[in-house]
């Protein structure tokens, strides 16, 4: 679907999907937690990569 | 409008602000009612004078520009503008009679690095501050950090294709929800949904720091206002190392990062988009900026010898670049040792975490990671289109809440913003040049309030000179409203001074 703006698809066009403060937003919350560990566990990685090579 | 406003302007402008003024007064009473409960007199009394004065103020507005206009795009600029200006004006009056600012000025000061999520502060004491006017200071950056959020999604994204790209990188057609009332529900959705998670885990570890439980409670509350609005301000003045946990600090930087986070995105997950975490270009954009920051970050700290233990340096300078990068402002080492322990690189790498920031559509400032990205895009588009033969069709696409295809406006957008930015930071730099401050300094406490993201080295104190006080009063304010509102409002002001209303 093509939008006034010429993107392909639009947000503002998509089904909207009922917010669950209790089951969308656990498992939205958890995945931002997630990622967030990810990315915690990334810079881990990368501070023992540069203190073995300083 | 912006240039040539009418009286229907300013009555609209003059009620808006003075509802959300009457609102701020009632909301002081939440801190009246603590101090009440724990038994501070003297702030009780402080917060019944301001909320009376914000009332009334509030209430004679609301009557004398009385109108049945509704707001449009150039007057919700000016509006956003006037209410980010006004608010402090009534946030600082208990500030004020608390005694712990050195006058009026350093109350306004407080309540705006406040209001606009800032951190950097002038209170003198802090650790012996009464506990009600805490609560404020923090109040003061959950009405701020949440507020701007549904201005941004709102407001700003509907005042004008261009704006909008502005603000959003995206533009009006893509608001996450079609109004004011809708996007400010989810957003305090958000809130109190990572507030039921967020308190009690902090409340444990704060009271598993060595704090009794009562108190713990409090500094679990101000703690997590200041990382989820990407604020800043702490209760105590060793901000996040008074707690000396690694608990805490883990928490922390759950609740940063989740408050960094575009809520464009935030709700796209809600929605069950889970792919949306990683193809979203500014999800993407960020996370390699903030390794990348902290990769060169651990490169100086390392050269310098500043930390013994490889635990140590990922500790305090992932917190630290996370710190910066999302703009919030905690921090676990003193400020005045990334001067004299850090060396050169790795405060550098502080300064640009804050002046790159988080992403729009959250409460962090600076320049926002989509912008970044937009801008990276762009690049690669012009590069793609100089290799490429002459009549090639270049098409440069990313992902925001679906595929799209970049815009020259939008990196226009982008670019001039980084401009602006860039002329900011460094405009505030100049002024502490002047004052015969070092480079480093200078940049640094400037980066800070025009990013909104209140580290400080220590040149922010009560006794600073009262020009660079104003300089950096209004960087927090151009700042944290991305320069548009401001230059709409004072073309608004001239606008007035030149009798053309």
């Amino acid at each position: 679907m093509s939008s006034d703006s010429g993107h392909p698809t639009d947000v503002s066009r998509q089904r909207e999907r009922p917010v669950s403060l209790f089951r969308s937003g656990a498992i939205g919350m958890a995945l931002l937690a997630l990622a967030t560990v990810g990315l915690v566990a990334a810079a881990a990685v990368i501070a023992v990569v540069v203190a073995a090579l300083g | 409008m912006l240039f040539r406003p009418d009286a229907d302007d300013l009555k609209l402008i003059g009620l808006y602000t003075g509802t959300v003024v009457y609102g701020v007064g009632v909301v002081m009473l939440v801190p009246m009612m603590v101090a009440v409960a724990l038994g501070e007199r003297n702030e009780a009394l402080a917060f019944v004078i301001g909320a009376a004065l914000a009332v009334s103020a509030g209430a004679a507005s609301r009557l004398a520009f009385r109108t049945r206009s509704s707001l449009g795009g150039g007057q919700g600029l000016v509006t956003v503008a006037m209410i980010w200006t006004v608010v402090p004006i009534f946030g600082a009056v208990p500030l004020l009679l608390s005694g712990h600012y050195a006058g009026y000025l350093d109350a306004y000061f407080e309540a705006t690095s406040g209001f606009a999520t800032i951190g950097l502060t002038l209170a003198n004491d802090l650790d012996h501050m009464a506990r009600s006017m805490n609560v404020w200071r923090h109040l003061l950056h959950m009405l701020g950090g949440q507020g701007i959020v549904v201005v941004v999604l709102t407001i700003f994204a509907s005042a004008g294709g261009a704006i909008g790209s502005l603000y959003t990188g995206e533009g009006e057609k893509d608001r996450i929800l079609p109004n004011v009332v809708s996007s400010a529900q989810f957003i305090l959705r958000v809130f109190v949904a990572y507030a039921a998670v967020g308190l009690p885990l902090l409340w444990l570890a704060v009271w598993r720091a060595g704090l009794d439980p009562a108190p713990a409670v409090f500094h679990a509350f101000t703690l997590f206002i200041t990382a989820f609005d990407t604020a800043g301000f702490a209760p105590m003045a060793s901000s996040a190392a008074f707690y000396r946990s690694q608990l805490v600090e883990s928490i922390l930087v759950v609740v940063m990062v989740a408050g960094a986070f575009s809520f464009a995105i935030h709700y796209q997950l809600w929605q069950g988009r889970r792919q949306e975490l990683i193809r979203n270009l500014e999800s993407r954009t960020a996370a390699i900026s903030v390794l990348a920051v902290f990769t060169v970050m651990a490169v100086g700290l390392v050269r310098t010898g500043t930390f013994t233990s490889t635990g140590e340096l990922f500790r305090h300078g992932f917190f630290q670049t996370l710190s910066a990068h999302t703009t919030t402002g905690l921090s676990t080492v003193p400020g005045a040792l990334f001067v004299s322990d850090w060396g050169a690189l790795a405060p550098a790498m502080v300064v640009i975490g804050m002046a790159l920031g988080g992403m729009a559509g959250s409460t962090a400032g600076g320049i926002k990671a989509i912008r970044i990205g937009l801008l990276v895009k762009g690049i690669r588009r012009d590069i793609r289109r100089v290799l490429l033969p002459e009549n090639a069709v270049v098409v440069e696409t990313y992902h925001a809440s679906g595929p799209r295809i970049l815009r020259d406006e939008q990196v226009r957008g982008a670019a001039t913003l980084l401009i602006l930015y860039l002329l900011l930071y460094l405009g505030g730099g100049m002024l502490g040049l002047f004052y015969g401050y070092d480079l480093r300094l200078s940049l640094f406490e400037s980066t800070a309030a025009g990013a909104t993201g209140g580290l400080s080295v220590g040149l922010v104190r009560p006794d600073l000179e009262t020009p660079l006080k104003v300089l950096y009063i209004v960087q927090m304010l151009v700042g944290r409203l991305e320069f548009v509102a401001m230059f709409a409002l004072a073309g608004y002001v001239v606008s007035v001074l030149r009798g053309r209303v």
